[in-house]
C-alpha cells in the first residue's frame, strides 16, 4: 500500500500558505526527489507524511491510514524522517546509544535494539565510531548517524530532508553509495537543491518540482530535469550536461537535449560532429 | 505565557506613539509603575488601566495589547487566587472590602502590564538600547540585550524543529507523570544548549571580525535628539505624576463596591 | 609583493594534537579572484581565519611562520585593524547579523572604529548600494531571504573598506537561485571595484568560470595552485576528491574520443561555443 498525499493544503497559524493543492503518490520501493526552492513548502510537504503536520485541508493517507487519525510515533513507525541539520537532533553521549534511542522509544526488546543497531552501524560505516560523542563528530559523520537514527528501525519509507546541505564532494558520493545501497527494499524520498547530485543517481529516480506551495511538474528525471522552462520556474539551476546540448542547438546544431549522462552527451556531441563532416 | 511574551515583541507600525523618543516612553512606563505602586484603591487602578487603552489606540496596537492583558490573566487570577486563600485562612472573606481589596491588586498588576506592553510594543530594541547608551549605560551591556532580542525567534524556530525531530524518533512528549515528562525534554534541551554555544561563537567571531571593542569611544550612526512632541508627551506623564502623587495624598477614593450595590439597589 | 602572504605558516589549535595548517604557503595578488577547495577538515578555515587575526588572537594556539596582509604582520595587528584590509564573510549569515535592521548591522563594524558620523553614513550607503541591499536597509533579517541575508553581511563587511573579501563557503546554507545571487555579487565586486577575492566553496561547476586561480588543500597542506583549467584537469585533483566540473569531464570525455577542444571550458555556454566551432571547421 502507498502513501497518498490527496489535494493537500496547509496554512501555519502565522496565516503563510506553504501548501495549496497537494497531490502525490509514493509507491512501495518509490525513489522520489522533491525539488524547488527555499520556501516552496518542501520540508512542510515532508512533515505532513509523518503526522508533524496536519492537512487544513484534504488528506494524507499512509498505507491506508488518515494521518489525523494516528500519533505521529505510530506513523513514524512506517514514514522515517530525517531533518537536514543533524545538530538539531544529537543529544547522546555515544552515537551507539543516539541510533538506539529511537528503538527504546519504540519500545522493542534489548535483543532486538543490539541486532538493529549493528546493522544500521554496519550499512553506514559507522563502526569505529560506536563509543564516540555524536557531537564530538564531523559534518558529514553527523549526518550518517542521523539518517542511522533513522534507518535502524526500517521505516517502510525513508525520507530525508537536503542530505547533501553542507556536505563536500566526496561525503556526497558516499552518501549516495548509501542511499543507492537502501533502494529495492524500501521507498526513499529526497527532498535536495543539489541538481547534480539527483543527475548521478542510477537508477534515475522520479522527479517532483515544487514552487510556491504547488507541485509544477512530475515525471522521470530525464524529462524534468532537461525542460529549462519547468527549471526556472523552480528557480533551478539547469544541469551542465544538458545546458551544454542547449545551447549547441541554439547555435542551430541538431542535438537532442533530453541527455543527462555524461556518456550519452559525448556520444550526441561524437556523431553530430561525425554527421557535419 | 508564549502569547504574552509576544505580546511584548516590538510591532513596527506608523503611529505618533512609535515616533516618539524612546525614552520619553521609558518614563512612560516607568512612572505608571510609580503610579500604580503608590495607590492600592480600586478607583485610582481602574482609571489609570482605563487610561492607557486611548495611548494603545494611538498607537496602532490594540489588539496585540489588549492580548497581552488577556495573556496575562492566568498570572491575574493566581495574584487573587492566593490571597483569598490566605484571607479566607484568617477567616476575614466575608469582609466585601478586603475583597476589593484584594481584586485592585490584580488591577494594579494590569496596569504594570498595560504600560510595559504599550511602551515595548511601540519601541524598537534598536531604538531603546540606544536610548540606554545615551543615558550612559555601557554599550556591551546594550548590545547583549539587542542581541538577546534579535536572537529569541532564531531560538524558538530551533526548539520547534528539534522538537519536530525528535518526535520523529519516536518521542512522545506528553506522555506519562510529570517526572517522566520533564525527562522527556532532555533530548530537546542539549541539542539546543549546544546550538546557543556553536552560536554564540561564531557570533563572537564575526563580532571580532568587524570591529568589536576597537574604540573606547564608538560613535553610533543614531542620534536620538528630543523634539517638541517628545516635550510635550514628557510634560503630560509629568503632571501625570505629580496628579498621582496629589491624588494619594489628599484625595480619599471611595470602595465601588457600596456604589455598585446602591445602582444596583442592593 | 601579494596583498597577501602566507610564509610556511604551521597552526596548531590549542588542545589539539594536529595541526590544522601545515607548512602553508599563498600569495595572493591585488584584484585577483581565488578559490580555495578540498575536503572538509582540511584546514581551508583555519586558513581564512588567519589572515584578519582571527587566529592567532581569537583562537590560540602554536602559530609558526607569517602572514603578511597589505604588508602588515598579522602576530603584531589586532583583528580590528586587519579586518579594515581582510573582510570576512562566514558560512552562516544568520549569525553575522546582530541589529534589527539591516543598515544597523551595515553601521556596526564602522561605529565600532570610532568613525565620524557622517564618514558612517558614506561607508553605509555606499555598502548597501553596491551591494543591491539600499532598498531592504530598514527591514530586519528575519524577513529577508537567505540570499539577501548573506548579501547584507557582504554589505556590513564592506562597509570596513576592505581590500580583500574572503568568503567562508558563503552559499552552503542557500538554494541555487540564493547561491547566484551571491556568486554574481561576488564577481561583481571583484571586476568593478577591483576587490581581491578569496572564495571557500565546493562548487566549483558554478564558481570556476569566474577564478584567476584554483588553490586545493588537503590535509593542512597546499596541495594544488594553479589556473582554474589546470587544476581541475589534473589527476591529483580528482584522487583529493574534488568535485570536477560536468564540463570538463565532458571536454575529457571528448578527448578520449579524439575530438579535442581548443580550450578547456569552465562553463556549458563557452563549451558549446568551442564544439560549435571545432565540429563546423572540420
Amino acid at each position: 500500500m502507498p502513501i497518498e498525499v490527496q489535494y493537500v493544503w496547509y496554512t501555519y497559524p502565522s496565516g503563510i500558505e506553504a501548501l495549496k493543492g497537494i497531490s502525490l503518490t509514493v509507491e512501495d520501493r518509490d525513489f522520489l526527489v522533491i525539488m524547488g526552492p527555499n520556501g516552496a513548502g518542501k520540508t512542510t510537504l515532508l512533515k505532513t507524511l509523518n503526522g508533524l503536520i496536519k492537512p487544513t485541508k484534504g488528506r494524507v493517507l499512509v498505507d491506508g491510514v488518515d494521518t489525523r487519525h494516528a500519533t505521529v510515533a505510530e506513523l513514524s513507525r512506517k514514514v522515517g524522517l530525517v531533518f537536514q541539520n543533524p545538530d538539531h537532533q544529537l543529544f547522546c553521549s555515544t552515537v551507539e546509544e543516539e541510533i538506539a534511542f529511537a528503538l527504546r522509544n519504540f519500545g522493542f526488546n534489548e535483543e532486538e535494539i543490539k541486532e538493529r543497531v549493528e546493522w544500521a552501524l554496519e550499512t553506514l560505516g559507522l563502526e569505529e565510531y560506536r563509543d564516540v560523542s555524536p557531537l564530538m563528530l564531523s559534518g558529514g559523520e553527523k549526518k550518517r548517524v542521523a539518517l542511522a537514527s533513522v534507518l535502524v528501525w526500517d521505516p517502510k519509507y525513508l525520507v530525508l530532508d537536503e542530505p547533501t546541505l553542507g556536505q563536500d564532494y566526496a561525503q556526497k558520493e558516499k552518501l549516495r553509495e548509501i542511499i543507492c545501497g537502501l533502494l529495492g527494499q524500501r521507498a526513499v524520498i529526497i527532498v535536495t537543491h543539489d541538481i547534480e547530485f539527483v543527475v548521478d543517481f542510477r537508477p534515475r529516480p522520479r522527479v517532483a518540482l515544487m514552487a510556491d506551495g504547488r507541485i509544477i511538474a512530475e515525471g522521470k528525471a530525464e524529462e524534468v530535469l532537461t525542460d529549462p522552462e519547468l527549471l526556472s520556474r523552480a528557480s533551478l539551476v539547469r544541469p551542465q550536461v544538458p545546458e551544454v546540448l542547449f545551447n549547441l542547438r541554439e547555435k542551430g546544431l541538431p542535438v537532442r537535449t533530453d541527455v543527462l549522462d555524461l556518456v550519452e552527451a559525448r556520444d550526441a556531441i561524437i556523431s553530430l560532429a561525425r554527421g557535419l563532416a | 505565557m508564549s502569547s504574552l511574551l509576544e505580546g511584548l515583541a516590538f510591532q513596527k507600525r506608523d503611529s505618533l506613539l512609535h515616533k516618539l523618543d524612546p525614552r520619553v516612553k521609558l518614563f512612560y512606563a516607568l512612572a505608571v509603575m510609580v503610579m500604580a505602586g503608590v495607590h492600592n484603591k480600586m478607583l485610582p487602578l481602574l482609571v489609570m488601566l482605563l487610561a492607557q487603552a486611548p495611548l494603545a489606540a494611538l498607537g496602532k496596537i490594540v489588539r496585540l495589547w489588549a492580548r497581552t492583558l488577556k495573556a496575562s490573566l492566568p498570572l491575574v487570577l493566581l495574584i487573587i487566587g492566593t490571597n483569598l486563600f490566605f484571607t479566607w485562612l484568617r477567616g476575614s472573606l466575608t469582609d466585601l472590602y478586603i475583597v476589593e481589596d484584594i481584586l485592585a491588586l490584580a488591577v494594579r498588576f494590569l496596569v504594570f502590564v498595560a504600560s510595559f506592553s504599550i511602551f515595548t510594543l511601540t519601541t524598537s530594541p534598536d531604538d531603546l538600547s540606544l536610548a540606554l547608551e545615551q543615558m550612559g549605560v555601557p554599550y556591551s551591556f546594550c548590545f547583549m540585550f539587542r542581541a538577546a532580542l534579535r536572537f529569541t525567534p532564531v531560538m524558538v524556530r530551533e526548539a520547534r524543529t528539534t522538537m519536530d525531530a525528535q518526535r520523529a524518533r519516536g518521542l512522545e512528549l506528553d506522555k506519562g507523570g510529570p517526572i517522566a515528562r520533564a525527562r522527556r525534554y532532555i533530548p530537546i534541551l542539549i541539542p539546543l544548549i549546544v546550538n546557543a554555544i556553536t552560536r554564540a561563537w561564531s557570533m563572537a567571531e564575526a563580532m571580532e571580525s568587524r570591529a568589536w571593542g576597537a574604540s573606547r569611544k564608538r560613535t553610533s550612526l543614531y542620534v536620538l535628539r528630543l523634539r517638541g512632541r517628545d516635550y510635550l508627551a514628557f510634560s503630560a506623564v509629568l503632571f501625570s505624576l505629580i496628579m498621582a502623587f496629589y491624588a494619594k495624598f489628599y484625595l480619599k477614593f471611595p470602595y465601588i463596591i457600596p456604589i455598585i450595590r446602591s445602582a444596583l439597589g442592593i | 609583493m601579494g596583498i597577501i602572504e602566507v610564509e610556511d605558516v604551521s597552526f596548531t589549535y590549542s588542545g589539539s594534537k594536529r595541526p590544522a595548517l601545515d607548512h602553508v604557503d599563498l600569495s595572493i595578488k591585488k584584484s585577483e579572484f581565488v578559490i580555495l577547495t578540498g575536503p572538509s577538515g582540511c584546514g581551508k578555515t583555519t586558513l581564512c581565519r588567519c589572515l584578519n587575526g582571527l587566529v592567532p588572537h581569537f583562537y590560540s594556539g602554536d602559530f609558526r611562520g607569517r602572514v603578511l596582509v597589505a604588508g602588515l604582520d598579522t602576530r603584531e595587528h589586532e583583528i580590528w585593524e586587519l579586518s579594515q584590509h581582510v573582510g570576512l564573510v562566514f558560512q552562516n549569515p544568520e549569525n553575522q547579523l546582530f541589529c534589527l535592521t539591516v543598515e544597523a548591522d551595515v553601521a556596526f563594524g564602522p561605529e565600532n572604529l570610532g568613525l565620524p558620523r557622517e564618514e558612517i553614513r558614506r561607508r553605509v550607503e555606499w555598502a548597501l548600494k553596491v551591494t543591491g541591499m539600499w532598498e531592504l536597509r530598514h527591514r530586519p533579517p528575519h524577513e529577508l531571504s537567505g540570499g539577501q541575508q548573506q548579501r547584507a553581511a557582504i554589505a556590513a563587511v564592506l562597509a570596513m573598506k576592505p581590500e580583500v573579501l574572503v568568503l567562508d563557503e558563503p552559499t552552503s546554507f542557500l538554494d541555487p537561485a540564493g547561491a547566484a545571487e551571491i556568486l554574481s555579487l561576488v564577481a561583481e565586486l571583484n571586476k568593478r571595484l577591483g576587490i581581491t577575492v578569496l572564495l571557500v566553496e565546493h562548487r566549483l561547476d558554478m564558481t570556476s568560470p569566474y577564478a584567476d586561480r584554483v588553490v586545493v588543500m588537503a590535509k593542512g597542506r597546499i596541495a594544488l595552485d594553479g589556473p582554474p583549467e589546470e587544476v581541475l584537469t589534473s589527476r591529483e585533483a580528482r584522487e583529493l576528491g574534488v568535485g570536477i566540473p560536468k564540463v570538463i569531464r565532458l571536454y575529457e570525455l571528448l578527448a578520449e574520443r579524439g575530438l579535442r577542444l581548443p580550450e578547456v571550458p569552465l562553463s556549458p555556454g563557452q563549451m558549446a561555443s568551442l564544439i560549435s566551432e571545432v565540429v563546423r571547421c572540420r
